[in-house]
């Protein structure tokens, strides 16, 4: 299995995992 | 998969199970419809749980556990692409849309989309509610077709049928039954109901194949019966685009996430969620969701090269033969039951849709009918029977399948690109006009139907990123173009009040 393959399939999964985590800090506003 | 005696009575009471539940969500729903409010978002009194769910499995059609698990057991980890693409619209999506629409639409008293647009621009009102009313009707008519279909394939393929129009006919049915009793609360509750099923198949289905094979049998099996394309995400040194391995395909594949953006079956949950501090918390269940049930799907897609050998002769079928190489009878009856979920989630709420389009926005709006509660909640009910009527009859026509195929080709990006950068763009970007939401919808359709049939833009650049884009140009130059004529309505417009009619 190539390193690539790896690193894209868990690191987007991390890194979404992470925003989602992170989303109190985020700000929504009104249009 | 049988296709001469039909499935043992195990997998049919597990099917049968979930098919009563779902009709007696829709009677019990049924009791808290009063008007036309409560019939098309519910009366805004939705939790964040039942949000979030609700959102996921109206999201996610057959394709969820047919198409996308079948591409990734004959094609590999390259399919990962759609999935991180589909993840980040989605959180794109909850993160820049839900929050303001939830407000705006409940300021301007909206209850769809075309409402929204129509209030936030009252001179507008009419081209705005027309082109949006149209768009909606027409692809929502014949997305509807397809999934009922999918679901009349789905039993033809289980109970060995001739034809899939007595499944479609059955599927339709139990769809329309509880949509038109419980409106927009049985579509949630059902859709709770259908996600939570989806979450726990894309789950469990891999868990149980490498427990089942082991680890290193299951790799050594997996390596042996594919080639080394199937584990690559790309070839990006070489120009790769014929074999589908290059820049191109990729960034194709990551853009079916732009398509979240502007589906009003999907919008329409952010307006109904009861509280708006609920926004963040139903996104992160929903985003949870995401991360479980696409990685897993996927996953078991892959796997299912291991557990069913390299070339099963439906490759859409590939859950539903990890369920019964994997579980016990009825169990495998529920996961053919969570497929089934997965198409009438999205049906349902795509049915919603459609009634609201033709209910709120022609009769009641364009118009101007005005009726009681009573009147509007019965027509609304009358509607929908309709529409699935109009949907499900050119299905007994093989020309008409063919057109509603069509239809549905250009209905993911069309309804992406039309949406899509008018409705960010009228929420964040305050000098956006109502000339430049009609320039940005109008030209989200033609650069939809202009893309799909020339070839030579078609491969230059993919078609739903080349939409988006250009309505996106659109509704900022028709904004700046049309700057300071007309003044902008954020709160309920005299001209075009949406709180006098009979909600």
């Amino acid at each position: 299995m190539p390193l690539s393959t790896i690193l894209i399939v868990i690191g987007s999964w991390a890194l979404l995992a992470a925003l989602t985590l992170l989303l109190p800090f985020f700000n929504g506003r009104e249009g | 998969m049988p296709t001469g005696g039909g499935p043992p009575i195990d997998v049919i009471a597990g099917l049968s199970a979930y098919l009563v539940l779902v009709i007696c969500i829709g009677i019990w729903s049924s009791r808290y419809v009063r008007g036309l409010d409560d019939f098309l978002l519910g009366g805004r009194r939705l939790g964040p749980y039942v949000t979030a769910i609700s959102e996921r499995a109206s999201g996610e059609s057959a394709w969820f556990l047919m198409g996308l698990p079948g591409a990734a057991y004959a094609l590999g980890f390259r399919q990962f692409w759609a999935v991180i693409g589909i993840a980040f619209g989605v959180f794109f999506s909850w993160l820049v849309i839900a929050l303001p629409l939830r407000r705006a639409s409940e300021r301007l008293g909206a209850l769809t989309l075309p409402d929204y647009f129509a209030a936030s621009y009252p001179h507008f009102a009419v081209p705005l509610r027309i082109v949006s009313t149209v768009a909606i009707l027409v692809f929502y008519i014949s997305y509807l077709g397809a999934q009922i279909l999918g679901a009349g394939k789905l039993f033809q393929s289980l109970f060995g049928w001739e034809s899939p129009v007595a499944g479609a006919a059955l599927g339709a049915a139990i769809v329309a039954a509880y949509t038109m009793l419980g409106g927009f609360l049985a579509v949630a509750w059902t859709d709770l109901l259908q996600g939570v099923m989806m979450a726990l198949v894309a789950l469990a289905l891999p868990v149980l194949a490498i427990v089942d094979l082991g680890w290193s049998t299951m790799s050594e099996v997996l390596i042996d019966s594919r080639p080394a394309e199937f584990f690559v995400m790309g070839n990006f040194a070489l120009d790769q685009a014929a074999s589908g391995l290059g820049w191109g395909a990729a960034i194709g594949s990551l853009a079916w996430g732009l398509g979240y953006l502007g589906q009003p079956h999907l919008l329409s949950r952010y307006m109904a969620i009861a509280r708006p501090e609920d926004v963040r918390r139903a996104m992160r269940i929903a985003m949870i969701w995401v991360l479980v049930a696409y990685w897993g799907v996927t996953l078991t897609g892959i796997l299912g090269v291991a557990v069913l050998g390299p070339s099963i002769t439906d490759r859409e079928l590939v859950v539903a033969q990890m369920a019964r190489a994997l579980l016990p009878g009825w169990l495998a009856g529920l996961v053919m039951a969570g497929i089934l979920a997965a198409i009438m989630s999205t049906a349902d709420s795509q049915l919603l849709v459609a009634t609201s389009a033709v209910v709120e926005d022609v009769v009641v709006r364009l118009l101007g009918v005005s009726l009681s509660r009573k009147q509007i909640v019965a027509l609304s009910r009358v509607v929908t029977v309709i529409l699935t009527a109009v949907a499900v009859l050119p299905l007994l026509s093989e020309r008409a399948q063919r057109m509603i195929d069509t239809i549905v080709a250009y209905a993911w990006s069309g309804l992406g690109s039309t949406f899509g950068p008018a409705l960010i763009l009228v929420l964040w970007w305050r000098q956006t006009s109502g000339v430049g939401v009609l320039a940005g919808m109008v030209t989200g359709v033609v650069a939809t139907i202009v893309w799909k049939n020339v070839d030579v833009l078609n491969t230059a650049v993919d078609l739903k990123v080349a939409a988006f884009f250009c309505s996106s140009v659109a509704v900022v130059a028709g904004s700046l173009l049309a700057r300071r004529r007309v003044a902008r309505s954020t709160t309920q417009p005299g001209t075009d009040s949406l709180s006098e009619r009979g909600k």
